[in-house]
């Protein structure tokens, strides 16, 4: 540990770390462009100027390392007045587009420029003008825009290591330029750099001009297409307006920061996969008895018919439901001496190079490993009176889809809690509409033994209730109390979600 | 609380109150008559129409380029800005892109409810493009709902604020 002064402020920090990173953790705010906590240090930008006790010039805060008894200013006259010479060279050439840039409101040079940039262009050459071009399929490049903070480069070279950018020509004339677009089509992790862009130099052509960024609503999630249990922040826009030009509710995913995974990237695969939560065609609604439409009351009397009947029992859990989901039916196999069982998850190859990306594709697999739940696959008989199955459509393998079908049709009572109307609800007597991804608050256990959380930013729509309301009424107010019970008994620790918070916890 | 008010004799005849009346009416249609049209306070109106003052806010207009193409970026500030939600934009991408003038976005849909629009005026406050504008037209009556929502070709073609 080092004795250091921020700011005239003391403070005792841990060896090894470079101011930006103290400051960061301090929650002091050092404007910066080319620092990324997941690439190498390059020290570009020279937005992170900082004073140093004792240094004859100003230190770049990303790249200095912290010292015993170093004296820091991050706020001086001097600092101040290098920010503002900083952003007028960067602004030097920025075409200042922000009404039509996707960027604007998440730009970091429009944030930094409201806060210490100047207000007048003082340079009366005019600015040097680039095409956009389409890059690649993904993205977009507009040079204009572009502040050289080589991110995008930096990404290409040491994450996925597929060198697809790099700077040509020198002097002001330099800019970035993509040597392979091809290989840019196939990255399977490419459209990373839209986000990595501190400014709208690289965008996502499925998002250009498609929403701008304050009128949508940011949601933290866990990403639900592998075990890997990626963050994501979630834009929602759920107003309606008489003209919505096929822009859902959910409007796109980016990566969200995790420190304490060291995990700032999410795959294209995930990315993409926002549309197929804007599609309604399929979903269930109400409630449905024998493949027709039926109320509340008359599917609670059906339940309720079955718990009571005294027959044998089977719930199959579900690799693609939350942590209070699966422990909701858990709970009821506990009680009604019930037999559980877990399907087998769907797998896929990974792609070139694979990055934090599992060959599971089902976001809490893991949770069913811990419990040490027997595969359903490895059932001997199938004769039971009271199947429940959760909803698992489209991430298990075709043998644990036949077998449940064997279930389900040969039970007395088959209920099924599913999203869709598919195969499960088809062929079940009872079928409960079941919230889907983002419309639920839900814990994940991902293949690290990480439990994160994933917030519901959508709300549970008309008709839809939770698993643990259809079973147990009004037992449980909310899905944390699931989440708490749940660690008590199985784990042997206290969890509440403000414990796992943005990052969760590791088990 | 209810007040007791004394009438004297004259009051209860009413007819002083009527004349007096009667004198400020005949006085103005005798004034009336005798002034020039044009410097009358009442107008015919179908068929004379009162100037408005130059701050006026009556119905929108989006302004065009010299090439007749709407100078209107679709960056939504307008929208944002808005404090009832009239204002609806789909945004496009123009594909052309000169280089000597620069454009990628425009306006695909440009959609104003004026039933909504309470004419407040932050639209063209907010506007980096100086496209949207209020003019001076207040003839703004509509047969159904539907004729309420005007689409940008309409906008373009609300005639423009006569400056002096």
């Amino acid at each position: 540990m080092m004795n250091i002064k921020i700011d005239n402020k003391e403070h005792s920090v841990e060896e090894g770390q470079t101011i930006l990173e103290v400051c960061r953790n301090l929650d002091i705010e050092i404007p910066h462009f080319c620092y990324h906590p997941g690439l190498s240090i390059a020290g570009n930008c020279r937005m992170c100027l900082v004073e140093v006790k004792g240094m004859p010039k100003l230190m770049t805060a990303c790249s200095t390392m912290v010292q015993d008894k170093m004296e820091i200013f991050t706020d001086s006259d001097v600092v101040k007045e290098a920010r503002k010479g900083v952003l007028e060279f960067i602004l030097l050439d920025h075409p200042v587009d922000c009404p039509i840039c996707d960027k604007s409101g998440e730009c970091d040079l429009q944030n930094y420029n409201f806060d210490y940039g100047i207000d007048q262009r003082r340079s009366i050459f005019p600015k040097e003008r680039h095409k956009v071009e389409k890059i690649s399929e993904k993205i977009y490049k507009n040079d204009n825009r572009c502040v050289l903070c080589t991110r995008c480069i930096r990404f290409l070279d040491e994450v996925t290591k597929t060198h697809e950018f790099t700077t040509i020509e020198r002097g002001s004339h330099t800019h970035i330029t993509c040597v392979d677009p091809e290989g840019l089509d196939q990255n399977p992790f490419a459209s990373n750099i839209a986000d990595l862009c501190p400014v709208g130099a690289l965008g996502l052509n499925e998002f250009r001009f498609k929403k701008r960024v304050w009128l949508t609503e940011h949601v933290r999630a866990v990403c639900p297409g592998c075990e890997a249990g990626c963050n994501l922040t979630v834009d929602l826009h759920t107003k309606q307006t008489p003209l919505d030009p096929n822009v859902g509710p959910v409007v796109r995913f980016t990566s969200a920061d995790n420190y304490s995974m060291q995990r700032f990237f999410i795959c294209d695969e995930g990315r993409y996969s926002y549309s197929g939560y804007n599609e309604t065609e399929r979903r269930l609604l109400h409630p449905e008895l024998d493949g027709e439409e039926t109320t509340n009351g008359k599917a609670k009397a059906f339940l309720k018919e079955a718990l009571s009947s005294e027959l044998t029992g089977a719930v199959v859990l579900s690799p693609l439901a939350s942590v209070e989901e699966n422990y909701a039916a858990i709970l009821l196999a506990e009680q009604m001496g019930y037999d559980l069982y877990r399907p087998s998850p769907f797998r896929k190859d990974l792609p070139e190079p694979a990055l934090f990306i599992e060959k599971i594709k089902a976001p809490n697999h893991r949770m069913m490993k811990l419990l040490e739940v027997p595969k359903v696959t490895d059932m001997e008989s199938s004769d039971y009176g009271v199947v429940l199955v959760l909803n698992s459509i489209g991430s298990i393998r075709d043998n644990s889809l036949v077998k449940i079908l064997s279930l389900l049709k040969r039970a007395k009572y088959s209920i099924t809690f599913e999203v869709e109307r598919s195969e499960f609800s088809e062929n079940s007597k009872l079928a409960l509409p079941a919230p889907m991804f983002l419309e639920e608050d839900g814990c994940f256990i991902n293949s690290s033994k990480r439990i994160q959380r994933s917030t519901g930013g959508l709300g549970y729509p008309e008709g839809v209730r939770p698993l643990w309301e259809w079973l147990f009424g009004n037992r449980f107010t909310n899905s944390e109390s699931l989440l708490t019970q749940f660690s008590n008994e199985k784990l042997g620790i206290e969890l509440s979600y403000e414990k796992i918070g943005k990052e969760g916890v590791e088990l | 609380m209810k007040k007791e008010v004394k009438l004297s004799f004259w009051d209860r005849l009413y007819l002083p109150a009527i004349l007096v009346g009667m004198g400020i009416t005949i006085k103005h249609f005798f004034k009336n008559l005798f002034t020039p049209p044009s410097k009358r306070y009442t107008v015919e109106f179908p068929e004379r129409k009162k100037d408005v003052p130059e701050w006026y806010r009556g119905l929108h207009r989006l302004n065009t380029r010299d090439d007749g193409s709407v100078k209107c970026v679709a960056c939504y500030c307008c929208a944002t800005a808005c404090p009832a939600d009239a204002i609806f934009i789909e945004a496009e991408d123009i594909d052309d892109l000169d280089e000597s003038y620069p454009r990628e976005k425009r306006p695909k849909q440009f959609i104003i409810d004026l039933h909504r629009c309470i004419f407040c005026g932050f639209c063209q406050e907010a506007c980096p493009e100086d496209a949207i504008v209020l003019t001076n037209e207040y003839e703004i009556t509509q047969l159904s709902r539907d004729e309420g929502l005007i689409t940008m070709e309409e906008l373009i073609k609300t005639p423009k604020k006569k400056m002096d």
